[in-house]
């Protein structure tokens, strides 16, 4: 890779590129690693409320410390039955929410026409559970 | 005189941002390709715009009250590398992480005088944020 950059616009450029160029696999690991380390940041508070060093934790769920740092270090992802292993152990639940985006809560709204003539524009119903937005397609 | 950074990237509610000493971003950047750095230099930057605590990839190194702002984004697995960041607040109220300086290599555990003179260089650090 060239490395003679001269501008600061060609930094941010080189830059922005480390981002926007990886691959759908970089980027679905990237993801699953920082997934993970949302499980990881509750874990290690609730290790230091219990007083554990990572070796306790480590010895606890049967592992070896240096597989705990390289998960914390992000080179492994964690699996469901080493995160049941930790749950059971230190006595914590993971309770699972869903962050919904701005598209799943729009419904898609088009005009629907009333004895297939002319265009009528019926009123908005609700939608299942009433917690989603109706927006119109195009004005 | 102030430093200049650039800005690399800001999370998708907008208050924290990632930017790069101008005048170090060259060797940085040349160093993260070299040494095959990139993808965990994305991670690293996505733990600290999401805002996850995660003190083996990012941590304070603040070694006195001088050096308060100072951070550092470790690299362990491969090189032991560290880049020296500092924590600056804009006007606008947005946490700016500047990459400052880099350290190749951090041979000991604890540390050396090397490393907190770079710690201390990073601390004297003015940036001219915009």
């Amino acid at each position: 890779m060239n490395t003679n950059y001269t501008k600061s616009e060609d930094i941010k450029s080189a830059f922005g590129q480390l981002f926007t160029n990886l691959s759908e696999e970089d980027l679905l690991d990237i993801d699953a690693k920082i997934l993970m380390f949302r499980f990881l940041s509750l874990i290690d508070a609730k290790r230091e409320e219990l007083g554990w060093s990572r070796k306790d934790l480590a010895v606890q769920i049967k592992t070896s410390p240096s597989f705990i740092s390289q998960l914390f270090q992000g080179d492994k992802l964690i699996n469901f039955t080493t995160l049941a292993k930790i749950q059971k152990v230190m006595g914590l639940e993971f309770e699972i929410t869903q962050k919904r985006t701005y598209a799943g809560k729009v419904l898609p709204y088009a005009p629907k026409t009333e004895g297939g003539k002319a265009w009528n524009y019926m009123s908005l119903g609700k939608c299942e559970n009433n917690t989603c937005e109706l927006i119109p397609l195009a004005v | 005189m102030k430093r200049k950074i650039i800005p690399i990237k800001s999370s998708i509610d907008g208050k924290r941002r990632i930017a790069i000493d101008e005048s170090n971003s060259e060797e940085i950047l040349a160093f993260l390709n070299e040494k095959n750095l990139t993808k965990k230099f994305i991670l690293i930057c996505e733990t600290i715009l999401q805002g996850l605590k995660n003190t083996d990839l990012y941590d304070k190194e603040d070694i006195n009250t001088k050096c308060k702002q100072v951070t550092a984004m470790k690299f362990k697995s491969k090189q032991n590398a560290r880049l020296y960041c500092k924590e600056m607040k804009s006007d606008d109220k947005v946490l700016v992480v500047i990459v400052s300086e880099l350290l190749e290599k951090k041979k000991n555990q604890k540390n050396q005088q090397k490393e907190i003179s770079l710690i201390e260089k990073v601390a004297t650090y003015e940036y001219e944020l915009y």
